[in-house]
């Protein structure tokens, strides 16, 4: 699956393709499976009443044409995108055109977005396309690799749990759009919704404490906000009765606590990061036990909950 | 000219009543009703006589970056801090309005300046407000700590050119008041905001509970045109009519309404040109994720020295940039014949 969500099209702002390409996914899983006006799509099963609710976003970092000049498109970059790992970089954009990035200085670890060009036949290019660096996915027996993962990885492992889980009883899933662009997705949606419970899943990165390894990180802090603790514990002690591998965390990193638990009237919130080795670099790799200790961490929220 | 009036009146953001007052009294009679918030926003609706219409928001700021009074020295002069984005060094030297007083923002003499403090940037803790005053009591009769102070800038007009402070976003003011004082067959909501310049405040209030079809925020951008500025760093240029932004700091705009906005545009023989930068930000961001989020963009008028006493736009740009909400609202009238 993850093999297939790094070759959709879905920079922030741009995520039809993976709205469609999910869709098609949890069809027979959900009840209802709705789009917003920001492009959030949200799925939910009916069951037995309670509150719950599992985000993750759909979309990944990006690139956006600012001017071009003759075989020269300039760009800057959407969500946390590194100048110092583009340079030579294939960029797709949505009708099948692509680019190469170029940088014409020495080092191209000092490279700032407006020093890179891509490479291109303009013609077919418009000022305000968007794209994406290429995903070129590869696995060996331990771990997933690829550029952006860490922006499919929790997309993949949450569809993977829904389409196993077992349960009568109803949740809603937020697929989330921008969330790589100030979490916009998650600001839209959690404003007219209430729930008690909302778990959000993402990639974070192996540093800080969070080890490759060691499992789901289930996240105390993160930079703007604290996870509910009742909540947290509660999802610590199904894993460790479960024996699902976690590892608890704290990371400075934004994992959008903040935007959920202070939506409408607050939520409780737990996030939990997949952890990602060499986050933001090239050819990031998750290892596959993390993915599926974080699938069966998600399944069981699910189900128990 | 209502241009001249918006831009000539103090809005510092917060203290957004006087423009707020000039916008009332321009369209009062035009529309079905108004109301101001607790905030301090402008709501105006103006209903059409059609039914099933669309309903288009229109947005735009009262707000203008300024300056607020943090303290007052012994010997008269006001200490300040910035409200909004304003690059320290288009202080020095402009003239300043406070509760109607005028004042100049003063800096040490450049010959007492030496080498070593040159070579520093400059700060704002370093620049005061000469209210002409000679002590703090005589001071405290013109300024207090926490009253605002507005750049006192004369709107004129030269060449093709307009020359005003607070263009950004009194511009937009003025494309909505006028489009107001004309019949749609849409039904309009027009929000006049405050405290844009501090974090889209009030647009977070404003646009609850409207529900439109699509939000369009009427602004004014940055335009660095200039000498010296290689083409591909230009985020947009003067003269090439109004900017459509895809992205910037705050929001992402909807794909279909820029597809909608730039068709209208080509039916009706209005240039545009899209924004070539992804910085900044405006209100769009804030409206965008209302009310489980409403479908926006913005269109903005280039300006050059944008945030600072002496904003330039051209004629043609702000023109062509009321003709593309126009081109829009006819077509949305027509349903965009869907």
């Amino acid at each position: 699956m993850l093999k297939s969500l790094c070759k959709v099209f879905a920079p922030s702002g741009m995520e039809e393709q993976m709205r469609e390409y999910i869709k098609e996914c949890i069809k027979d899983v959900f009840d209802e499976i709705q789009a917003d006006n920001l492009g959030n799509l949200v799925a939910r099963k009916n069951g037995s009443q309670r509150s719950l609710c599992i985000e993750c976003g759909m979309d990944s970092c990006g690139i956006m044409v600012t001017s071009k000049m003759e075989d020269k498109a300039y760009f800057s970059g959407i969500g946390g995108v590194s100048a110092a790992y583009l340079n030579g970089k294939k960029v797709f954009f949505k009708d099948g055109n692509f680019g190469i990035i170029r940088y014409e200085g020495k080092n191209a670890a000092d490279a700032k977005v407006t020093d890179l060009y891509i490479q291109t036949d303009t013609k077919g290019i418009s000022i305000g396309d968007f794209g994406v660096v290429a995903d070129e996915y590869c696995e060996n027996s331990k771990s997933f690799f690829a550029n952006g993962v860490a922006s499919k990885i929790a997309l993949a492992a949450v569809l993977q749990a829904v389409k196993t889980a077992d349960t009568n009883k109803g949740y809603t899933v937020l697929f989330s759009a921008q969330r790589r662009f100030a979490a916009k997705g998650i600001q839209t949606f959690f404003t007219n919704e209430e729930f008690d419970r909302v778990i959000t899943v993402d990639g974070i990165s192996c540093e800080a404490g969070i080890k490759c390894g060691y499992g789901c990180a289930i996240i105390a802090v993160d930079s703007r906000g604290v996870s509910d603790k009742g909540f947290r514990e509660e999802t610590e002690n199904i894993s460790n009765d479960r024996k699902i591998k976690f590892q608890t965390a704290v990371t400075h990193e934004n994992m959008c606590i903040e935007a959920v638990s202070t939506s409408g009237s607050g939520a409780n919130c737990v996030a939990l990061g997949i952890p990602v080795a060499h986050k933001g670099k090239n050819y990031e790799s998750v290892l596959k036990s993390d993915f599926n200790e974080t699938v069966k961490l998600i399944k069981t929220v699910i189900e128990e909950f | 000219m209502l241009l001249k009036k918006l831009t000539e009146a103090f809005g510092v953001s917060g203290r957004e009543g006087e423009v707020r007052d000039i916008i009332i009294s321009e369209i009062k009679d035009f529309c079905t009703d108004f109301n101001v918030d607790n905030m301090g926003n402008l709501t105006v609706c103006k209903k059409s006589k059609r039914e099933n219409a669309k309903k288009i928001l229109l947005s735009a700021h009262m707000d203008e970056v300024g300056l607020i009074v943090t303290d007052i020295t012994e010997d008269g002069y006001l200490k300040f801090a910035t409200v909004g984005g304003i690059e320290v060094e288009s202080l020095i030297s402009q003239r300043v309005k406070v509760n109607g007083h005028s004042g100049v923002i003063a800096v040490k003499a450049v010959h007492l300046i030496d080498k070593e403090e040159r070579k520093k940037p400059l700060s704002e803790k370093k620049l005061y407000i000469d209210i002409g005053a000679r002590s703090r009591d005589e001071a405290m009769n013109y300024a207090l700590r926490g009253d605002y102070a507005a750049f006192d800038s004369q709107y004129i007009e030269f060449g093709d050119m307009i020359k005003a402070k607070a263009l950004d976003d009194r511009l937009g003011c003025c494309v909505i008041v006028d489009i107001l004082k004309k019949d749609w067959d849409v039904d309009l909501v027009c929000n006049f905001t405050v405290q844009e310049e501090c974090g889209l405040r009030g647009a977070r209030v404003a646009s609850r509970g409207i529900h439109p079809d699509y939000a369009i925020v009427i602004e004014g951008t940055t335009c660095n045109d200039m000498a010296g500025v290689p083409e591909n760093l230009r985020v947009t240029k003067s003269g090439n009519g109004p900017a459509i932004s895809v992205l910037d700091s705050a929001s992402k705009a909807d794909c279909r309404l820029i597809g909608l906005l730039t068709d209208a545009a080509q039916k009706h023989g209005v240039p545009y040109q899209f924004k070539a930068s992804t910085a900044g930000g405006n209100d769009a961001g804030a409206i965008c994720t209302t009310d489980g989020g409403i479908k926006t963009a913005s269109v903005s008028v280039p300006c050059r020295y944008i945030h600072s006493p002496v904003s330039v736009m051209n004629k043609y740009d702000f023109e062509m940039c009321k003709r593309l909400i126009e081109a829009f609202l006819i077509e949305a009238g027509k349903g965009f014949d869907e």
